[in-house]
């Protein structure tokens, strides 16, 4: 029972990996694991039903002056928490290049639990990455 | 007399151990039995076009120039560039012409490499790049990039400052008082990386730079155009004589203040880290390089309410952390002020040794490193107390004055002699007359003395440098002694300074001594052999070389020091040129940006918290990580 069960997350979450990267080059996941999987069961499928809400991400203008310069800019990273952060495809923001800042974007998200991060970029290297933020888009 | 003398010298000590500069004297002299105190011009730093507008660079594929030609096989140069010529006109690219007139020019034998001029009333470089990127016959094709020689100062001793640009160069320049390291060439490439980071900037005129130390000398021509002013003409106060003139009277302070900020491509002297920035001087040491709490506590309270942004403090001192010390340090961190601190000298750990040891936010403490990148063996070290490394040997920098050497006979009809003392023209100054150069039984229970007047009215430092061998007694002693009156016997002075004493046997000896109580005087220099015992051992001394060194304080000197005070101003100037490039960081990120972007070394990682030496062009391409974002749902 136990190595069924396994085998069948294994198969699950590769298909997860795919389409959470196709996703998030969007902005838009759809798709993410709502089953722990723990429990040995398949996980729950997405909602699909439900409409998707649009969420707003916004952050603090980086005091680096190269971001607020041409090629300089934040990448927001979304991801469901059953995924590593790191992972996805950013949407990428990019600043005018006239040393103001743009410091939020919004994306349409099936409800579900998500796990949010910036980071900000120029013309020569990014940043760390922030903390995370953990959100639940209600249904 | 010598009793007194002596214990002055001792308590003069003792206080240095307390709060005492981070010069180190690394004296490569072997002390044996002897125990004497010792005392380009340059192109504009403004952003230049990043590639040229009208032309563009194409590689063409091969397999793309034999479709054109119709055969898998080799083909010419011209052949590939006429090919060439017709897929990138096939593209409709909107050429113009290169400078011998044509609009596509072969870059390398092959031909296929190229340079397309386009027309910029036509075309931009980024739409002529996406057109032919579509192109299945071209490689790739990109801008014609600018580049360009770094920014080099035209200060005449550039060369000679290796932690700015080390090219391997031999530092053996006007080691008058201080010892060169041991250490004098080191690795090209081993450097903070200067002439990258003064490409982005060299003005770093919009932060103030407080220095904490003996003073600045205000007249210094590398220093004058870089000094704060309050808008009261002052440059700062001075908390030793309780007055608005930090004027220097020892030396460290500005060579402190050179290294971060002496006015760089002024064809003059050398360059600090910044070219241009806001010295502000806060004079808490005194003439001996000796400061107390209530100095520094208020030159800390100074700077943090006349608008510094970063603090340099090459200073500090062991023993039991002060309180008053302590609440000024973080009074100056939580306002977010930069504290640049030096770790100290005594090759040990700096848990004991504050401000480091203080371990507040805003604060870094630095070791020195070699011309290597090797931590200098003086260096304090902690994995724990002390962050980072930064060139801290054979540092050349602004110095008081320039320096007087003078060879001074020791023919005794210059000297007045009392008692026992005798020259030949080989031998020159010894004492007894009859000493023959390793033993001889001298007279008993006398003082014999000799001693001669020099100017120094206008030395703010003078040492007496000389070489001597002598044999004498344990209970005896061979001493130097000086007294600021003309004319007068040192060992018959009662005011008079032991500037260094000895006993026992020792050949070819050579040392430094600072005649202390000698600056901007007339003064006395003494040889003095005393014996006051009555058994039969054998005594005798003989001085067979004699220089003055003095400091005749004027406005274009400069010296070579070492020491992590000479490691710290490094990374202070840093911080103000981090600063300068990105104004609205905070001290946090300030530091951040300095300790996260060094130059990792191995044999630093057990001695430095971070392993690694400050690097410029790093610190200025550090982004600071973003705060977590706000996520609501709209």
């Amino acid at each position: 029972m136990a190595s069924k069960s396994f085998g069948a997350l294994r198969i699950v979450s590769a298909l997860l990996v795919g389409a959470l990267l196709i996703g998030c080059e969007e902005g838009t996941p759809t798709l993410r694991s709502t089953g722990s999987g723990s429990s040995g069961t398949l996980p729950t499928p997405p909602p699909s039903n439900l409409p998707p809400k649009t969420v707003s991400i916004t952050w603090t203008a980086n005091n680096a002056k190269q971001v607020g310069q041409a090629g300089g800019g934040y990448l927001v990273y979304v991801a469901p928490t059953s995924k590593a952060i790191a992972l996805v495809t950013p949407i990428q923001v990019a600043n005018p290049g006239n040393g103001t800042h743009v410091t939020s974007t919004t994306t349409s998200l099936q409800p579900g639990v998500y796990n949010f991060a910036v980071k900000a970029y120029s013309s020569e290297g990014t940043s760390e990455l922030s903390a995370i933020t953990n959100f639940t888009v209600p249904k | 007399m010598r009793i007194s003398a002596i214990s002055k010298m001792t308590i003069a000590l003792a206080a240095l151990t307390t709060l005492a500069l981070f010069a180190a004297d690394v004296s490569s002299e072997d002390s044996q039995i002897v125990r004497f105190s010792t005392g380009a011009n340059s192109k504009s730093a403004s952003s230049p076009p990043k590639s040229a507008p009208d032309r563009i660079l194409v590689q063409m594929k091969t397999s793309g120039i034999q479709s054109r030609l119709g055969h898998a096989g080799s083909f010419t140069k011209a052949q590939a560039l006429s090919a060439a010529d017709s897929a990138i006109r096939a593209s409709g690219l909107k050429l113009g012409a290169l400078s011998d007139g044509h609009a596509i020019r072969a870059l390398t034998d092959e031909g296929t490499t190229l340079a397309v001029a386009i027309d910029p009333n036509q075309e931009t470089v980024e739409s002529a790049i996406a057109r032919l990127n579509q192109n299945p016959e071209v490689e790739w094709a990109q801008p014609d990039y600018v580049y360009q020689k770094f920014a080099v100062p035209n200060d005449t001793n550039y060369g000679k400052l290796w932690g700015l640009k080390n090219s391997g160069q031999v530092i053996d320049v006007q080691h008058r008082f201080h010892n060169r390291y041991r250490i004098s060439v080191g690795t090209a490439g081993r450097d903070m990386g200067m002439e990258t980071a003064w490409d982005k900037i060299t003005d770093c005129s919009s932060v103030v730079v407080a220095v904490l130390d003996t003073g600045i000398n205000l007249q210094h021509l590398d220093l004058v155009d870089n000094l704060w002013d309050d808008g009261m003409g002052n440059h700062g106060y001075d908390f030793i004589n309780m007055d608005a003139d930090p004027d220097d009277d020892e030396g460290h302070g500005t060579h402190v203040a050179g290294t971060i900020g002496a006015r760089g491509n002024n064809a003059i002297g050398t360059t600090g880290v910044c070219w241009r920035v806001k010295l502000m001087a806060v004079k808490v040491l005194d003439a001996d390089g000796i400061g107390y709490s209530s100095s520094i506590v208020q030159g800390l309270n100074y700077a943090r309410t006349n608008g510094a942004d970063v603090i340099n403090m090459s200073l500090g001192g062991t023993g039991t952390p002060d309180a008053a010390y302590r609440t000024a340090i973080e009074n100056v961190s939580n306002n977010g002020i930069l504290l640049v601190v030096a770790a100290g000298n005594s090759s040990a750990n700096a848990g004991a040794t504050y401000p480091c040891a203080f371990q507040v936010s805003n604060l870094i403490c630095v070791g020195a490193v070699d011309q290597n990148f090797s931590r200098a063996d003086f260096s304090n070290y902690s994995t724990t107390y002390v962050h980072i490394g930064a060139p801290g040997t054979n540092i050349l920098s602004s110095a008081l004055g320039t320096i007087s050497d003078q060879v001074i006979s020791t023919d005794p009809t210059n000297w007045t002699v009392v008692g026992d003392w005798n020259s030949t023209a080989s031998i020159h100054l010894q004492s007894p007359a009859t000493y023959n150069g390793t033993s001889v039984r001298s007279v008993r229970n006398t003082s014999n003395s000799i001693y001669r007047s020099f100017d120094f009215t206008n030395a703010a430092r003078a040492y007496a440098t000389f070489t001597f061998s002598m044999s004498v007694d344990a209970t005896d002693l061979f001493a130097v002694l000086s007294s600021n009156s003309s004319g007068t016997n040192p060992s018959a002075d009662a005011g008079a300074e032991v500037l260094g004493a000895a006993s026992g046997t020792a050949a070819g000896i050579t040392r430094s001594l600072e005649i202390f109580n000698c600056r901007r005087s007339q003064c006395s220099l003494g040889f003095d052999l005393t014996t006051n015992d009555d058994d039969n051992l054998l005594y005798g001394v003989r001085i067979t070389s004699l220089r003055i060194f003095s400091y005749e304080v004027g406005t274009s000197g400069h010296d070579t020091y070492n020491g992590t005070s000479m490691a710290s101003p490094h990374v202070a100037g840093l911080a103000a040129m981090v600063k300068a490039y990105n104004p609205t960081f905070t001290a946090a990120e300030v530091r951040a940006a300095i300790l996260n972007t060094g130059t990792r070394n191995a044999n630093l990682t057990s001695y430095f918290q971070k392993g690694s030496v400050v690097n410029a062009p790093n610190a200025l391409k550090y982004i600071p990580k973003p705060e977590a974002p706000v996520v609501a749902v709209q």
